[in-house]
């Protein structure tokens, strides 16, 4: 039976605080890709993802939520020019995100990615779908945040999944 | 490059108080535990001790749990990480856990993200993911899986995977 495999693509450990990371030149010749990431940032804002450097509003999502106490789900009312992740506690609170981007190389459909963010001791632990609502094969990513920078130590693994 | 696998424990005849992965290489960059477990009695919470680390106290997680018709939050101080199918549940079943550690060999707090499931076609059947964090900066070499106050089944396997 074949074996499925993650490839590390790249990785990016910060040894200083930076406003965003990103990989470009992504091979095409992966059925999925997966980011996984651990940051903090220099502040409590919304850390979010954009592909191929698209600004334009077409990022939408829904995700469900729990804090602890309560549980809920909401949507985008309109699509955003990136796709964000609700934060609030990434400056005390190390977030564990995993992203898995579906068939991210087809030019006959919209981009899906499922993500999980984790937040223990403040924050929350979620899971989010997003949309990337165009037919363009994605090649580069880039993480950010709407404001502030991630810490030093922060880390990010690029892998692509095997045909 | 790539998902090793490194070991896979399976409980034989008379079950176990424990599956343990010690001497865990550190060449990777994510650690991925999947296992299947069932309880001898009625233990049904997944815990996850990191190098021998048994106090609560330095765990954290939250978590989100359904249950076919409402969800939950759930939070606390303790190493809960998944759910175990316990013996009062339908034979033959055994619950499904996924553990991530990202950067495990680094040198900040481990953070962990889970996913589980008790599924049984009936009532008492839960999807929970959680949240987690191990206030260690140690680098992780082992870890060991129990089901609080109980025992592992026959049958009950883990698997641990090395992402590098």
């Amino acid at each position: 039976m074949p074996t499925p495999t993650y490839d590390l693509i790249a990785s990016n450990v910060l040894g200083s605080a930076t406003a965003s990371v990103t990989f470009s030149s992504i091979p095409a010749t992966y059925r999925d890709l997966v980011l996984v990431a651990t940051a903090t940032s220099s502040s409590n804002d919304v850390p979010f993802i954009r592909f191929n450097s698209d600004s334009s509003s077409i990022y939408s999502g829904l995700t469900m939520n729990g804090d602890g106490g309560t549980a809920y789900s909401s949507t985008q009312s309109s699509p955003f020019s990136y796709a964000g992740f609700w934060n609030s506690q990434i400056t005390t609170d190390a977030t564990l995100a995993k992203i898995q981007i579906m068939d991210y190389s087809a030019t006959d459909k919209h981009k899906t990615f499922i993500s999980r963010l984790d937040q223990a001791i403040f924050g929350r632990t979620a899971a989010y779908a997003h949309r990337f609502g165009t037919t363009t094969a994605i090649s580069s990513l880039t993480f950010s945040m709407l404001s502030g920078t991630f810490s030093a130590g922060s880390s990010f693994y690029l892998y692509g999944i095997v045909s | 490059m790539a998902m090793r696998l490194v070991s896979t424990v399976t409980v034989g005849s008379g079950g176990a108080a424990s599956i343990e992965f010690t001497g865990i290489p550190q060449t990777g960059k994510d650690l991925l535990v999947v296992y299947s477990a069932r309880s001898v009695s009625g233990g049904f919470s997944s815990r996850v001790w990191l190098n021998g680390d048994t106090t609560d106290a330095n765990y954290e997680r939250r978590g989100l749990r359904g249950d076919g018709s409402s969800v939950i939050s759930v939070s606390g101080n303790f190493a809960v990480f998944g759910l175990i199918t316990p013996s009062t549940s339908t034979a033959n079943t055994f619950g499904n856990t996924a553990i991530t550690i990202a950067n495990y060999t680094g040198s900040s707090q481990k953070s962990v993200s889970v996913d589980s499931v008790t599924e049984r076609n009936a009532t008492e059947s839960y999807i929970e993911i959680t949240a987690g964090r191990w206030s260690n900066t140690a680098a992780v070499t082992s870890l060991q899986l129990t089901v609080g106050g109980d025992t592992l089944a026959q049958h009950s396997t883990a698997s641990l995977y090395i992402i590098s």
